[in-house]
């Protein structure tokens, strides 16, 4: 019978394209309005670690002010200092461990006419690309020796491989890095992007992948242009690298993996031992001394869906349902007036329930193509939302969690827009009709 | 065929009560053509609608083809109406939007038949009608008197076992009402039976009986000598043979 009732939905919207491409327009829109919306905050609230959650800790360290509490996020601060970095790494207690900074580096290949150019360089530890499941397409990390006697290593994103290699295997070759040569030891795919940046917060939570990757510690050779915060709670005399990297300036982000609950205990002591020394060196003298943040966690602790983003999903959700009570009137209004047909199938022995699903067939079918037109609708919604925010950029697109929302709303908006009038029709007297006909 | 026994229909608004039908009892019998006649507002088309499963009634019992159908749901009632009643109106009541041939499919598709099944039947009913030719047609492309024969291939496809007409030749000129008369009258001679509302007194007495429906009750009779010598009723009844042709007898005095 539904190709049947599919038949006579089509007919019946033929007759009266007007209404008809009204309710289509007013799902749409809401549909598109409420997609939008439901993409950028499905996107921007994932937590793309989440099957590491219990294993991967973001480590914070409390060497703040002793007179006055850090003012942000969760009251301790968010990075770390060189020295306090240096110390957990040294102790190699976790299973992996990760310290890093945002730098820009210029690069360049001579024998690409490409000019030389600053490029997004993440100076990190070997264990950054296992921790946070970067994906090769060439080559692979460097060797944990190339951490702690820093070799000039490098690996570079897809893209950049693409520009100055022209997309072949690099690994081997040299680039320029800041006027030295470092060698590739492998390509990153461009596929391989966390959304958000779990890793590091302090800088945009939703920019590009960084184009390059060499090993943190060569920041103790030269000083790299830092391109992230580099934050600090009293006046420092900084004459020279050296000083930097031993002033109490944070600007390192640290993750720690422990596997086990033995090992969480094993470096909670570890950092408790730490700080109880440090103690006895006058620093850490706000307490607690040290927090260990699930990616979970630390995405809360970051905001990164802001209360406006809630508001924003939840009037989303409120014009969706007006566009949807606008479609149910204009659907009520259609259908009543097939209310003498009703009553006709109805005498010819059609039941209530024939009835009822033969409309609701109608509003389905309405639905549908307004679900449709809204999913064109968001594409141009989410066009204008990367045109208007560049952060965005790669936030702002389908995924597979969008395409079902679109397919759930599809159905929700049509049962909804449909069932009352539908219902209605279906229990009109049809005696009431026959004469009136 | 029908039996009605004390029906009683009550129409309820907030502020009135109207008691379409009292006390209402009747029979129709299998192969009988019965006219129904009485003042507008006496409960004629409120008797059609319940003899038709349209409409439910606050007291009594209907018999329809031997079984009770008073206290049924809206699925029963719905196939028994499918299945056992073709209705023609006053308006013909043809759906505009469907052609002549999806006008006539519309009981099948309810009955569930299948396609091969449902074509044989509607290109047997509109030939039957004459209107064969027609079949790609809208409504709005017929004349009336076309348009009533269609909502009779359309009342006749299911092969229902009785017809409800209400006001069949109203909306027709007389040439036009003459031929859908005959029609009725060819079909009830082919085993039908037929329960046909009218205002017209000359329709009423070319069927076998006239029952006459005043304020809700059934107040009059009058047999036809049609119905006396109809080789459709069988024996004829001894109330029957005492009748000449528009004899007057009332309920008392069957």
């Amino acid at each position: 019978m539904w190709q049947y009732y599919l038949r006579l939905s089509l007919l019946s919207l033929r007759k009266t394209p007007v209404l008809s491409l009204l309710m289509v327009l007013a799902i749409a829109t809401g549909i598109a309005a409420n997609l939008t919306i439901l993409t950028m905050h499905s996107v921007v609230s994932s937590n793309p670690l989440a099957h590491k959650n219990e294993q991967l800790f973001a480590v914070q360290l409390n060497t703040w002010n002793p007179a006055r509490e850090y003012s942000a996020l969760n009251n301790l601060p968010p990075q770390l200092t060189f020295k306090d970095a240096k110390a957990i790494y040294d102790a190699d207690v976790a299973d992996e461990i990760v310290v890093m900074q945002k730098a820009n580096i210029i690069i360049h290949q001579r024998e690409s006419s490409e000019t030389p150019s600053a490029y997004h360089t993440r100076m990190t530890t070997r264990d950054f690309f296992s921790m946070f499941d970067v994906k090769f397409i060439y080559g692979g990390p460097w060797s944990k020796e190339a951490d702690k006697n820093p070799e000039r290593v490098v690996i570079l994103s897809e893209g950049l491989n693409n520009k100055f290699f022209e997309g072949v295997d690099s690994s081997g070759k040299t680039i320029e890095l800041d006027g030295q040569l470092f060698t590739v030891m492998g390509v990153v795919s461009e596929k391989w992007q966390l959304v958000p940046n779990v890793y590091d917060l302090n800088n945009l939570a939703f920019e590009p992948a960084p184009d390059a990757y060499i090993p943190f510690f060569l920041v103790a050779e030269r000083a790299y242009q830092n391109w992230g915060n580099i934050q600090a709670w009293f006046s420092e005399d900084v004459k020279s690298n050296q000083d930097f990297l031993q002033s109490e300036k944070i600007w390192i982000q640290a993750w720690v993996s422990l596997n086990s609950a033995d090992k969480y205990q094993e470096f909670s002591h570890f950092l408790e031992s730490y700080i109880a020394t440090q103690k006895e060196r006058g620093r850490f003298k706000r307490s607690p001394g040290y927090q260990l943040n699930t990616p979970e966690e630390w995405l809360d602790i970051h905001n990164v869906v802001s209360t406006d983003n809630k508001q924003l999903l939840m009037l989303s959700f409120v014009f969706l349902i007006i566009c949807l009570i606008n479609s149910t009137v204009l659907m009520l209004a259609k259908l009543l007036r097939k209310a003498p047909e009703a009553g006709i199938r109805r005498a010819l022995g059609a039941s209530r329930s024939s009835i009822f699903f033969q409309h609701l067939m109608e509003a389905f079918v309405i639905g549908v193509a307004g679900s449709m037109l809204g999913l064109l609708f968001s594409l141009g919604g989410l066009a204008g939302v990367r045109e208007l925010y560049s952060s965005y950029e790669n936030v702002a697109v389908f995924n597979s969690v969008t395409v079902m929302s679109a397919v759930l709303l599809a159905l929700a908006a049509t049962l909804l827009s449909g069932l009352l009038p539908a219902w209605r029709i279906s229990h009109a007297a049809p005696a009431k009709y026959l004469k009136t006909q | 065929m029908l039996k009605m026994n004390a029906v009683r229909k009550i129409y309820r608004t907030d502020m009135i009560e109207t008691h379409a039908l009292r006390d209402f009892n009747l029979e129709v019998k299998e192969g009988e053509f019965v006219a129904v006649t009485g003042p507008s507002g006496s409960g004629k088309t409120t008797f059609l609608n319940i003899a038709g499963l349209l409409e439910t009634f606050e007291e009594g019992q209907y018999l329809l083809d031997g079984n009770d159908v008073s206290r049924l749901n809206d699925n029963v009632r719905s196939k028994l109406r499918n299945e056992k009643i073709g209705f023609i109106f006053q308006g013909f009541n043809l759906i505009s939007d469907l052609t002549i041939f999806d006008n006539v499919d519309v009981p099948l598709r309810y009955r569930g038949f299948s396609s091969t099944e449902r074509k044989t039947r509607i290109q047997h009913a509109l030939d039957m009608v004459g209107l064969a030719a027609r079949a790609r047609h809208l409504p709005s492309q017929l004349s009336g008197g076309q348009q009533q024969r269609v909502a009779i291939a359309r009342a006749l496809a299911g092969e229902p076992k009785f017809l409800l007409a209400d006001e069949p030749t109203g909306n027709l000129d007389s040439l036009m009402a003459r031929q859908v008369m005959d029609m009725l009258e060819d079909i009830n001679k082919n085993g039908m039976t037929i329960v046909m509302v009218t205002h017209d007194p000359d329709l009423a007495r070319r069927a076998h009986r006239n029952i006459q429906i005043v304020d809700g009750q059934v107040t009059d009779f009058k047999i036809y000598e049609s119905y006396a010598v109809s080789p459709i009723s069988g024996s004829p009844t001894d109330t029957a043979r005492r009748v000449d042709s528009g004899e007057h007898m009332t309920a008392k005095t069957i």
